[in-house]
């Protein structure tokens, strides 16, 4: 399992680490050039400021070659263990001055081109590692200018003067940068575990806080919302759309709590009948059976089937239009054909209960639907209309049609609906009676009416318009020709 | 024992009274909260059996109104919900018993047996009058090693009278918690009923323990008066 922890933790330790070692090594290199480089002009000057006191002189006729430097003992070039040295060479190639620290032995002769001054490293006659500045130089006379019998132009004039100097206090200087460079690296990649480690930690604590409060999250509560105020800003949208997703899994569960609590108590009570009924028949005894009796016994056996096949088929239905199974096979009918065939099974218990239809649709008038998908939306709701109207009232229906669409409305009088029964009309189980004690309604009437007419593009609404008056209006969109 | 069923489900009501029938009570019923209320304050049950969404006037105001108005008959709730906060508020609200549907009629047979023993103060469902033993869960009469074959409605009577052994019991009384509202009062159903219990319990040779105190009523077993 990857972690943001620790893929941050490495990545940052990682390229710290190569930001450090690259800046820490061109420190290094810099100041190495800088070193060598001053150990370079030191070397140099002493060179040229030697060849500097170079003079030729007559004495009496003789030309004597005067090199100052050799007349003063320099602390630097004495015998000792950091001593400098210099030596030198005639233009023949013979030893004309050395430094007392050589101790009579010879710096190897370097090679350069032209005048100098020329830098290069040599093997010291000690065996160290050297470093050695060479110049060409003429001595001039004491007026700087040549006198007789001395030319200045003249290679055979010429000295080699080397100053060389051991490396070792150089190299030592730059060991120990290199060795405090390294030091410091290794202190600082500590220090960077512990800075890296913990301001990944803390900068991830609020992820781990709402991972904790996630995990805490159970199906049975889904009350709990996360806080965003106190939220860094790159996370208060992930919270903000984490509860709206609880909001929504909240609301799905309890509709799905709820409904499964109405299936639940809608079967609960035929069961209970039909258990009861065979307790009751299985404690009589044989002989005291009646042939009425027992027809009476299966006449409600048989009912209660039909209630709960109704229950079940009703239910199955909802459930294939909500999973979206649900065929639809749109074909042109006549709407006055398809009222006809809702209305016509509900007159027969409309004229017991002295209940007046009426209604007349225009015979031409056609829509582009599902025929068996509107006939369910029409037949439940005549069969609504039927049940709740009281007896000795009135249903009455029609048709509005205009250009863009037309409206079927269907009028019943009731006794008891009010405005705050209406949103709930359609939710499956709603019974205005509490008590539910209707044993072959179950409220899923409206849920498929509603349902069908999604699924038909229908528009459907519900109205009280005056005291004692419910209206359900259909608007069809209108036909293309 | 006179039992009372508010149900608004009418199959469930007439199998819930059947089968209550069947094993000796006398039953009332009713349709909707408001007549189980007037049957409840108008006569004394020994039982309520009690559906909590009625129409008219749900179980739990019915059972609130018995019990502000003093009225102890105990009470079995039948329900389909079954939630503990929907057992809680219904025991809360003074009912003595709950049963969820769908149930098994034995199981609501036991539980009101034992609400009636609880309305006579038994704790047991044997009970003892001299050498004749009635168990009430099994329904058995045995005198002696004779086992006693009863009716349920002689069973019945036999049970209230033994529930109430010593003291001497009116025909009024029987009437009131033994015959529901289609018995007429005047028959002569309870004096044919002690005939033939008396017959079956009382054997020659054994002393007497179904008396009759002229006047005033019956009596089973030793009683002071």
């Amino acid at each position: 399992m990857r972690s943001i922890r620790t893929h941050l933790t490495l990545t940052l330790l990682t390229a710290l680490y190569i930001l450090f070692t690259i800046s820490s090594a061109a420190l290094y290199l810099f100041v190495k050039g800088v070193l060598v480089n001053q150990f370079d002009e030191s070397l140099v000057k002493k060179t040229l400021a030697f060849a500097g006191m170079a003079e030729a002189e007559d004495e009496d006729g003789v030309i004597r070659i005067e090199l100052e430097f050799t007349e003063y003992a320099i602390p630097e070039f004495q015998p000792s263990p950091d001593a400098e040295f210099y030596q030198v060479w005639r233009a023949d190639g013979s030893v004309f001055a050395r430094s007392p620290s050589l101790g009579g032995e010879d710096l190897p002769r370097i090679e350069f081109e032209g005048e100098g001054p020329s830098i290069q490293d040599m093997t010291l006659h000690n065996g160290q590692p050297g470093r050695a500045a060479g110049v060409w130089k003429t001595p001039q006379g004491e007026s700087g200018e040549d006198f007789r019998g001395y030319d200045s132009n003249d290679p055979k004039n010429r000295l080699r003067i080397v100053v060389a100097q051991s490396k070792e206090p150089l190299n030592r200087a730059l060991l120990s940068i290199l060795v405090g460079f390294s030091g410091a690296g290794l202190l600082l990649g500590f220090g960077l575990i512990g800075v890296v480690t913990l301001s990944v930690k803390r900068g991830l604590t609020p992820l781990d806080r709402i991972a904790n409060k996630t995990a805490a999250i159970d199906a049975s509560d889904l009350s709990h919302r996360f806080v965003t105020d106190s939220l860094p800003d790159e996370l208060v949208p992930v919270c903000t759309r984490l509860n709206d997703l609880l909001d929504r899994l909240d609301s799905a569960f309890q509709r799905e709590r709820r409904f499964n609590r109405d299936v639940s108590h809608e079967l609960r009570t035929p069961i209970a009948e039909l258990r009861i009924l065979a307790d009751v028949a299985l404690s009589k005894s044989s002989e005291k059976w009646e042939f009425d009796e027992s027809q009476e016994y299966f006449r409600d056996v048989l009912e209660i089937a039909r209630d709960m096949e109704s229950l079940v088929v009703s239910l199955l239905a909802l459930v294939r239009g909500e999973g979206g199974t649900t065929k639809v096979e749109k074909r042109k009918v006549v709407l006055a054909d398809i009222i006809a065939q809702a209305e016509g099974p509900f007159l027969p218990l409309a004229h017991d209960r002295n209940i007046s239809v009426e209604g007349t649709i225009p015979s031409d008038r056609t829509v582009s639907t599902d025929p068996s998908l509107l006939l369910g939306i029409l037949r439940n709701l005549f069969s609504n209309a039927v049940y709740y109207t009281p007896e000795g009232g009135t249903i009455t229906y029609g048709l509005e049609s205009t250009d863009s669409n037309s409206v079927f409305s269907l009028t019943n009088t009731h006794h008891d609906l009010t405005e705050e029964d209406l949103p709930h009309l359609f939710e499956p189980f709603w019974q205005k009676d509490s008590a539910r004690s209707s044993e072959d309604r179950h409220g899923l009437g409206l849920s498929l009416v509603n349902q069908f007419s999604d699924l038909l593009g229908l528009e459907i609404e519900t109205s009280l318009p005056e005291v004692g008056l419910f209206v359900v209006r259909i608007t069809f969109p209108a036909t293309p020709e | 024992m006179r039992i009372l069923v508010v149900e608004d489900s009418r199959r469930l009501r007439t199998y819930l009274k059947a089968g209550l029938v069947g094993v000796g009570y006398a039953v009332d019923v009713a349709p909707d909260g408001e007549e189980g209320l007037w049957l409840a304050q108008s006569n004394e049950y020994d039982v309520i059996v009690l559906d909590l969404m009625l129409p008219k006037l749900d179980g739990l105001s019915l059972l609130r109104q018995l019990r502000e108005e003093g009225i102890g008959t105990h009470v079995l709730i039948l329900t389909a919900k079954d939630t503990i906060d929907e057992r809680v508020a219904g025991l809360s609200d003074g009912a003595d018993d709950y049963l969820v549907k769908p149930f098994a009629l034995e199981e609501l047979l036991a539980r009101v047996r034992a609400l009636v023993r609880r309305n006579y103060g038994l704790k047991s469902s044997r009970m003892m009058i001299g050498s004749l033993v009635i168990e009430t869960g099994k329904r058995t009469v045995t005198r002696g090693d004779e086992s006693i074959d009863l009716t349920p409605r002689e069973f019945a009577l036999l049970e209230y009278l033994a529930m109430r052994k010593g003291e001497v019991v009116t025909r009024s009384e029987i009437e009131e918690h033994l015959y529901d509202d289609l018995v007429e009062p005047m028959s002569n159903v309870i004096d044919s009923s002690i005939y033939r219990l008396r017959k079956k319990i009382d054997r020659p040779g054994d002393p007497p323990l179904l008396k009759t105190r002229r006047g005033m009523g019956y009596l089973l077993g030793e009683g002071s008066s």
